[in-house]
């Protein structure tokens, strides 16, 4: 038997060479033939050029991702429709409505024993060069409330224009009544606009600037990181990752394992690392292809 | 080998070959090369078999579709081959040939689009390696000196034990463990010996020694024990038999080998085997029309 050509050797190694005699002819041939054991020993070495493949679906794949939606929703639902006390629900993510209030003397409703509304330390923040866009969606959900207490305040009186106006609307608080409504309008709008924040990080993790996301991965992103204005990086499930450039076009990256990917951090166009569901790091520095678990 | 008409559009459909406007007769007649070569009709990669025809073909649909999902398969195979970059241009030699559209007519769907880029490039990568190393002169006695990166090591880490240091006894230990492997890996049956090359000498995980073995990863590594006894006990019994050592002086003997193994290489022995001439690469994917 002659060495063997590219699509023999192609097949054998995609397991689709037909004919057990034909199988056992390469199988003896490449036992005793340098080339051709060389030959295999590239094959071997090129493997990481491969895409990871995808993970077969089964019929009731859907299942896995509407269940904790739908459990998701119905939290969001139970928490907006049960009503809490009035000292809870000032926002904790405001620093500056939260100040405000402190300075107000205690209000006359509530009994002198009610302790005044506990302000949270804001954690100290790990100093990162650059932020990721899980970063970004958590300062939009962080800001979401903030924001809300203004649309609460409709139909009772103008909406404030801007966040200072808001917080002086909040801190005049005319009624426990009042405040009541406005607090349970204020969850709503929070709610809202933390799943708004949400929804739009799930659709384009990036930010509006860039194109839409590919399919393959629409739907499925789990993290993104944009270390700078034209260069933005995304993972999803699967080992699904996706790299912009230039803002409009988006090249595979290819992962070397198809398990689900829950984080990036990105540097530039050619570093990052990768966090995988099982807890896992990976790194690159040639813009993905070859990775290094650390 | 003309193919049933209907045979040929069912897999046409399949193979949805529409997408790049090829038309029928032409993705029969690349069915019927395919069969000519043995091929599996139902085991084709039916989708990348009308993916080369449109290419070749010149479609531009098939071709953004090919440079989009498989363009970067080849450069990054050309990465991992060689990262200092002359990989890198044969696969832009190839990609050449494959935008004159000369090349993808060696391809029939027996295997998938990307392993079959992978395996030309790997070809013509070791076939350059090959005719290098025939052109390179051989090392004189002069020593590390003159000699390649490969035989500089070599030479270094004989130097690093010293033939002062090597005393006779563990070259006479060297030459008759050498000479007994040699000769039980030469009489090991050939699958076992194939697994050791892939396994042992060009670094293949246990499971794509496997799959190329067609068995169970489990059973490779099983296989791979059971054929290191093997020459363990072959080379005993040589030693004993042939060399009259007692046990201790053969323990002795493995245990120096095992200090030094100096040119003592199981990839070179496996390929001691290789008495056969390569075709060049080029001749190799375009002899079979």
């Amino acid at each position: 038997m002659n060495c063997l050509d590219a699509e023999t050797l192609a097949a054998w190694f995609d397991g689709s060479l037909s004919g057990a005699a034909a199988l056992e002819d390469v199988r003896s041939h490449v036992a005793g033939c340098a080339r051709c054991q060389a030959l295999v020993g590239a094959m071997g070495r090129t493997r990481a050029a491969v895409p990871a493949p995808e993970p077969e679906r089964s019929p009731r794949w859907w299942l896995a991702w509407a269940v904790p939606a739908a459990a998701a929703a119905t939290a969001v639902a139970i928490w907006v429709a049960v009503p809490h006390p009035t000292n809870v629900a000032v926002s904790p993510s405001s620093s500056v409505s939260l100040q405000k209030q402190e300075a107000q003397p205690p209000r006359k409703a509530q009994p002198p024993s009610t302790p005044p509304p506990r302000t949270e330390p804001a954690a100290p923040r790990e100093t990162r060069a650059t932020p990721t866009l899980q970063d970004r969606a958590r300062a939009a959900d962080a800001a979401a409330p903030a924001a809300a207490p203004a649309a609460a305040n409709e139909g009772a009186q103008q909406a404030p224009s801007t966040l200072s106006e808001a917080v002086s609307v909040r801190s005049a608080a005319p009624t426990p009544a009042a405040a009541e409504k406005r607090d349970e309008a204020g969850r709503q709008g929070a709610a809202s606009g933390q799943l708004q924040a949400r929804v739009a990080f799930a659709a384009n993790p990036c930010g509006p600037a860039w194109s839409a996301p590919p399919a393959d991965i629409a739907g499925q992103i789990t993290a993104g990181s944009a270390p700078s204005a034209d260069v933005c990086w995304i993972v999803g499930r699967a080992g699904s990752m996706f790299r912009s450039t230039d803002r409009q076009t988006w090249q595979r990256v290819t992962f070397p394992e198809a398990v689900d990917l829950s984080g990036v951090t990105a540097t530039d166009a050619r570093t990052a690392t990768v966090v995988t569901a099982d807890g896992r790091t990976f790194a690159t520095a040639d813009g993905g292809m070859t990775w290094t678990q650390r | 080998m003309p193919i049933d008409a209907a045979l040929a559009e069912r897999l046409y459909l399949k193979a949805r070959a529409e997408r790049w406007r090829v038309p029928l007769e032409r993705f029969a007649e690349a069915l019927e090369r395919g069969a000519e070569r043995g091929a599996n009709l139902d085991k084709l990669h039916l989708e990348d078999l009308a993916l080369a025809c449109g290419c070749a073909a010149g479609d531009e649909a098939a071709w953004e579709h090919f440079i989009r999902e498989q363009r970067p398969t080849l450069y990054r195979a050309a990465e991992a081959l060689d990262p200092g970059g002359s990989a890198r241009e044969l696969a832009d030699g190839i990609y050449g040939e494959l935008f004159e559209r000369s090349l993808f007519r060696y391809f029939h769907g027996r295997s998938s689009l990307a392993t079959w880029l992978r395996a030309v490039l790997a070809q013509r990568h070791v076939d350059r390696l090959r005719a290098g190393r025939r052109l390179e002169p051989l090392p004189d006695d002069s020593g590390p000196a003159e000699a390649g990166p490969y035989e500089a090591g070599r030479y270094a880490s004989a130097a690093a034990v010293g033939p002062a240091e090597a005393g006779p006894h563990e070259d006479r230990c060297r030459k008759l463990i050498s000479s007994a492997l040699t000769r039980a890996v030469s009489e090991l049956p050939s699958r076992d010996r194939l697994r050791l090359a892939c396994y042992y000498a060009q670094e293949l995980t246990l499971a794509e020694t496997g799959k190329l073995l067609g068995e169970h990863e489990a059973s490779s590594s099983r296989h791979l024990a059971r054929t290191r006894r093997t020459l363990r006990g072959e080379i005993e019994r040589r030693l004993r038999d042939q060399h009259g050592l007692t046990a201790a002086e053969i323990a002795d003997c493995f245990a120096a080998v095992s200090q030094d193994p100096g040119e003592l290489d199981l990839r070179q022995l496996l390929r001691s085997e290789d008495r056969k001439e390569p075709r060049d690469d080029r001749s190799t994917v375009r002899g079979r029309k």
